[in-house]
């Protein structure tokens, strides 16, 4: 009888033990859907998680990726050397990381060169060279190079018509603020203003450079992952307007060290501008990396 | 006895604060459009460089859901791009007037947190994200990214500007 008692005890026990693990499991269960119902509305909102796309991104080339060079037919492959004629022809647009091809002097015309359009302001004695990547780009005033006139990105193409041209953004704003939607949107801006304003000019969407890990810990916004996730969306919009001979110059590989970071041998020390041999070498890769000719 | 003292305590206190709050209430005119507003305010805080008016990408882009809320609005921006100088005036529909300002407040928000991600861009800039503002004049939302100078400025030139 006792023995019956016990037994009916364990029983109880062993039920009640049953009901509580699968309670568990149920509130885990619930738990699990609501942070990936989360996790999805999070993404929808600034894009697609470092997990993903910019694993797909490591190289915006990789292998996986769809529109890296074998699939996307914007994407500029490797071809002779095509000369520093074809450079002298170019017009060099974006901020900073741009601007600097005039301080290095890797350009013809050195100083002087008239081939970067970068909005550049003076502030206590020093040069400001800066262009963010936001829904008003396209209003937003350089120092037209030839003439000193203050006007608009699209208003110097309307009036140069240049051959060629070379656009870096998304460092500025871009990278460490805007979701997909919105990066394209705003780089939409430019591309319609200057394909307006210069309808001949051969358009090259060159990717964001790498920054240094030591840059990345400083500035958190600003890491390479997300780097590489942007540079995934500027393919994708080179494609986009690939009807309007829009092309995508993949330089960023080819300065990262083996750990995915800008190369210091690159690095003019602050770990997010070039120097004169990464200019150099950015140089060499658009040249032997030419646009199609027709 | 005692509640009878509390009730007309209590009926007092609210009656001075219904003639205090009646005494307060300003009205302003609603006759300008949103451009003759922001003309006068950057005649207030001139800029060698000027301002340029964004265009209707920009409503969209930052202030969605706004267009169900005015009848005109004007957004200057400096030309140079290492100053942060910005101002809006909205010209809303009656009753608009607080999901405006609410609009603005969210615009302004944002601005801030995309300021702090990149924290040492143009750093001397900083103060005036720190300051900016929102008010309601009527029918007009005026929001501003100044220094507290010339906030100060331009908020007292268009209270004059439309007080009635």
């Amino acid at each position: 009888m006792r023995s019956t008692n016990q037994k009916n005890r364990y029983l109880r026990a062993a039920t009640g033990a049953v009901i509580v693990i699968v309670v568990l499991l149920f509130v885990c269960i619930v738990e699990l859907f609501v942070l990936a119902m989360l996790n999805a509305k999070l993404q929808d909102k600034e894009g697609p998680s470092t997990d993903t796309k910019a694993a797909l991104a490591t190289s915006t080339a990789g292998p996986d990726d769809t529109s890296g060079p074998a699939t996307n037919p914007a994407y500029l492959g490797p071809t002779e050397d095509y000369g520093q004629d074809y450079i002298d022809k170019i017009i060099f647009v974006g901020d900073s990381t741009t601007y600097h091809l005039v301080s290095y002097t890797v350009l013809s015309g050195g100083r002087d060169t008239k081939q970067v359009w970068v909005p550049i302001f003076e502030e206590n004695g020093s040069k400001l060279p800066t262009l963010s990547l936001d829904i008003n780009i396209a209003q937003v005033q350089i120092n037209y190079p030839r003439t000193g006139e203050k006007m608009t990105i699209p208003e110097a193409a309307a009036r140069e018509k240049p051959e060629y041209m070379v656009i870096t953004l998304g460092i500025n704003n871009g990278v460490p603020c805007l979701g997909e939607d919105e990066f394209k949107r705003c780089y939409r801006k430019l591309l319609d203003a200057l394909i307006a304003a210069s309808p001949d000019t051969k358009i090259m969407l060159q990717s964001i450079f790498p920054v240094s890990s030591d840059y990345s810990q400083k500035t958190p916004s600003i890491t390479n992952e997300k780097i590489d996730r942007a540079n995934v969306w500027v393919t994708d919009l080179a494609l986009e307007y690939e009807k309007h001979g829009v092309k995508f110059l993949d330089t960023n590989p080819i300065l990262k060290d083996s750990t995915g970071c800008l190369n210091a041998a690159y690095s003019n020390g602050d770990g997010l501008h070039l120097n004169k041999i990464g200019y150099e070498k950015v140089l060499t890769f658009i040249r032997t990396h030419g646009y199609p000719k027709s | 006895m005692n509640k009878k003292a509390v009730k007309t305590i209590l009926t007092l206190i609210l009656a001075v604060i219904l003639f205090a709050s009646c005494g307060k209430k300003v009205s302003y005119r609603d006759d300008l459009t949103a451009k003759e507003v922001i003309d006068k305010i950057e005649a207030t805080v001139p800029l060698d460089d000027g301002y340029y008016s964004v265009d209707s990408d920009y409503l969209d882009f930052y202030f969605e859901g706004a267009d169900a809320l005015i009848d005109s609005y004007e957004i200057r921006i400096a030309n140079t791009s290492t100053n942060i100088n910005q101002f809006g005036v909205f010209k809303v529909k009656d009753g608009q007037a607080e999901a405006m300002q609410a609009l603005c407040r969210g615009y302004l928000s944002l601005k801030m947190e995309r300021w702090v991600l990149q924290a040492d861009y143009i750093a001397a800039e900083h103060p005036k994200m720190e300051d900016a503002e929102v008010r309601i004049f009527g029918n007009y939302v005026v929001y501003t990214i100044l220094t507290k100078q010339d906030k100060t400025a331009v908020f007292k030139a268009v209270e004059e500007l439309l007080k009635q």
